[in-house]
């Protein structure tokens, strides 16, 4: 089964950027972050792109699937 | 002059809100409690009169404090919209809600045949029976929400 692994946390820190301002700049609740990163929800592809966005990186970049 | 202006606020400072969370917990134990009032409502009788009259008008005195400590706490601000996880969240809640409606229901149907318990539902009661199961529907949903949607202590940041 595919475990969803993300680079929101390292992306966050590089940018000084707190878990609540990201869920802001991207209209969802600072849970949704958190469960993000953990890994435990898999993000819709809208929402993906508008944190990859944030970032100025690439959806590829801060998501993947491992085995 | 603007008409607008008479029915809006003038307000160009983004208004707080209210976590959904926070929103949930307040919500889940108001609808219970509201729920277990009109069920007593629904439930009281010649025989069990005073003993639920004492219940329900404390009942009574404690809805009304959470009532007016709730508008005193959402004054001002609104309250935080769903978003996709809140929502992915609120479906589980609501199959996991009509399981317990389910089970509730047929618990309380063993314990009356266990006990040869009854009650009357007629046109007196029908009314703030079914209001009290739709309150307790929206309780127990609002409270798997709020168990569904906790995150551990010091995960911000």
């Amino acid at each position: 089964m595919s475990v969803l692994k993300t680079k929101l946390k390292e992306y966050r820190a590089i940018s000084n950027m707190k878990q609540g301002e990201l869920a802001e700049l991207v209209g969802v609740r600072r849970e949704t972050i958190i469960r993000l990163e953990k890994g435990q929800y898999v993000p819709s592809l809208k929402l993906a792109m508008d944190i990859a966005s944030v970032f100025g990186t690439t959806v590829e970049e801060l998501f993947s699937f491992e085995e | 002059m603007n008409i607008r202006s008479f029915f809006e606020a003038e307000n160009n400072v983004k208004k707080p809100k209210i976590e959904l969370h926070c929103y949930h917990k307040f919500a889940a134990a108001a609808f219970l409690m509201g729920a277990f009032t009109f069920l007593g409502i629904a439930l009281i009788n010649s025989k069990t009169f005073v003993v639920l009259a004492v219940l329900l008008a404390l009942a009574a005195v404690i809805e009304l404090v959470m009532t007016v400590r709730f508008f005193k706490m959402i004054k001002g601000h609104s309250i935080q919209q769903e978003d996709e996880l809140a929502r992915q969240i609120m479906y589980k809640a609501s199959r996991m809600t009509a399981g317990v409606l389910i089970l509730s229901g047929g618990i309380i149907e063993l314990i009356f045949s266990l006990t040869n318990g009854s009650f009357t539902i007629d046109s007196s009661n029908v009314a703030c029976l079914l209001f009290g199961i739709y309150l307790f529907a929206a309780g127990i949903k609002s409270l798997f929400f709020v168990l569904l949607d906790r995150v551990s202590d010091g995960e911000d940041e």
